[in-house]
């Protein structure tokens, strides 16, 4: 097993976990939540399992930049208060 | 109907003028505990002290400043930290208001950290998400504060004008941001040495044009306002952003850098101070007095410095004990748990919640059960030289 896969395995049990202890009060306000948690972690298990090398060309740099920028815009948009 | 009141968009009074108006939102002062002490939580220290040390170099070198500045990382810097948590956790129904945020997200982190310690070149990337999250924290941050501000004005600030003053705070951070990530420059955190993503040189140029362009489109809307008659944006409206436009783009002075964070802090706390205040003023039976504004600033201060020890200090030796070096453990325990204020201030302070917005229109005044010490305008002057009734809140 690699490292990228153990680490989305950890990620997924952890999100597994609160999403049981959760489950008699979820509401659809959770829904977006947890989404917006797996795109936060697929972001940064993309980063860091994207090879040195590729990681080293400039378009690459620059999309990773604007999309961090974009992801700190849309976790403001993790919850509302119910 | 009070004759007093203002119009609804008044040609200017000051921005410390109290609310003659019949609208209850509005607090009885656009300060929450008076003009100089709010001028300077909310910029106006850092403004003061980047021109006293760019008047004395000397001084803007001096070790006392290191000195100083190791004080102020335990008296505001991890207490500033800490009042996040303690404003999220600490009572049910915030914990209740935002669950998600509240669990998930310390979750998530706490995952980040395992896999850091499991795998340590990972440690690299996650310092990196940090120092790219930070500055776009503040940017964030001093919008906010600037927006706080505006609603205590009573200020009509249209759709436009809003989004042109989050563009100067928000493309401020981008330039700055994006000259330090252009070369893949190998930077060091306490054990933890990472790179920057290297993006391609001629994007910060670019972006330095678009942040003139900022500043010109903020100087357009107040010459607007200026023109047509409308009232002016008070000056400490404009202090937050005006304080981040210059952390972002000027050269700093001397150690003027590592201060930074200071005020940063310092703002966060004086408006987080007020709403705890507020809210603690707000329960049932609570008698409003300065005796309760000081035991109660006393006992949060205590917690949040209590709270940020655990933090910056327990946290990273627990770390520690687990086998990776101390400074290792520092570096990824330290941006965890401030990544983990990053995401939650970002969702918690939203002024369209009511919850968040009403105890930001208070007043320490109101907190100490004392009427402000306003001046009566001279319009109430000469109203009350010609007999007429005047509002009590003058």
């Amino acid at each position: 097993m690699t490292w990228p896969h153990l680490f989305l395995a950890l990620v997924g049990l952890i999100l597994a976990v609160t999403a049981y202890v959760c489950a008699f009060r979820l509401r659809p306000g959770w829904v977006s939540s947890a989404g917006l948690a797996l795109v936060l972690a697929g972001a940064f298990i993309t980063f860091t399992g994207t090879p040195t090398d590729i990681r080293a060309q400039p378009a690459v740099g620059l999309a990773f930049f604007v999309a961090w920028i974009a992801l700190f815009r849309l976790m403001g948009r993790f919850e509302r208060p119910r | 109907m009070n004759p007093l009141a203002p119009p609804p968009s008044p040609p200017g009074p000051a921005a410390g003028a109290p609310r003659t108006g019949n609208d209850p939102s509005l607090p009885r002062s656009a300060y929450f505990v008076g003009p100089v002490t709010d001028f300077l939580a909310v910029g106006g220290a850092a403004l003061m002290v980047f021109a006293l040390f760019l008047a004395l170099p000397r001084l803007a070198t001096a070790p006392a400043v290191g000195w100083l500045v190791a004080v102020g990382l335990w008296v505001c810097n991890y207490p500033h930290f800490a009042s996040t948590n303690y404003r999220l956790y600490s009572s049910r129904t915030s914990r209740r208001a935002y669950p998600a945020t509240a669990w998930l997200t310390p979750a998530l982190l706490l995952a980040a950290v395992v896999a850091c310690f499991l795998r340590p070149a990972t440690a690299a990337d996650l310092v990196l998400i940090y120092f790219l999250w930070s500055p776009y924290h503040y940017s964030a941050q001093a919008m906010g504060v600037a927006m706080v501000y505006s609603r205590r004005c009573g200020l009509d600030l249209t759709r436009a004008e809003r989004r042109v003053l989050a563009g100067l705070s928000q493309v401020s951070f981008v330039t700055a941001t994006a000259h330090i990530q252009a070369d893949r420059h190998t930077y060091h955190y306490f054990g933890v040495a990472y790179t920057g993503l290297g993006i391609p040189g001629l994007v910060p140029r670019l972006l330095d044009v678009v942040l003139w362009a900022s500043l010109l489109a903020v100087a357009a809307v107040i010459a607007r306002r200026a023109l047509t008659g409308r009232r002016m944006i008070p000056f400490i409206v404009l202090l937050p952003l005006i304080t981040q436009f210059l952390w972002s783009t000027a050269a700093t002075p001397g150690y003027y850098a590592v201060i930074i964070p200071f005020f940063h802090c310092l703002q966060y706390l004086f408006i987080a101070w007020n709403y705890q205040l507020a809210v603690a003023a707000a329960a049932p039976d609570r008698r409003r007095s300065t005796r309760f504004a000081v035991t109660e600033t006393a006992r949060w201060a205590a917690l949040n410095a209590a709270l940020g020890f655990a933090l910056f200090w327990c946290l990273p030796y627990a770390g520690h004990v687990l086998g990776r070096s101390l400074a290792f453990s520092t570096a990824v325990i330290l941006a965890a748990v401030q990544i983990h204020h990053f995401f939650v201030d970002g969702v918690i302070w939203k002024l369209r919640a009511p919850s968040t917005r009403q105890p930001l229109m208070s007043t320490l005044s109101d907190v100490a059960g004392r009427a402000p010490r306003a001046r009566p305008s001279g319009r109430a002057l000469a109203a009350l030289a010609a007999g007429a009734s005047v509002d009590p809140d003058l």
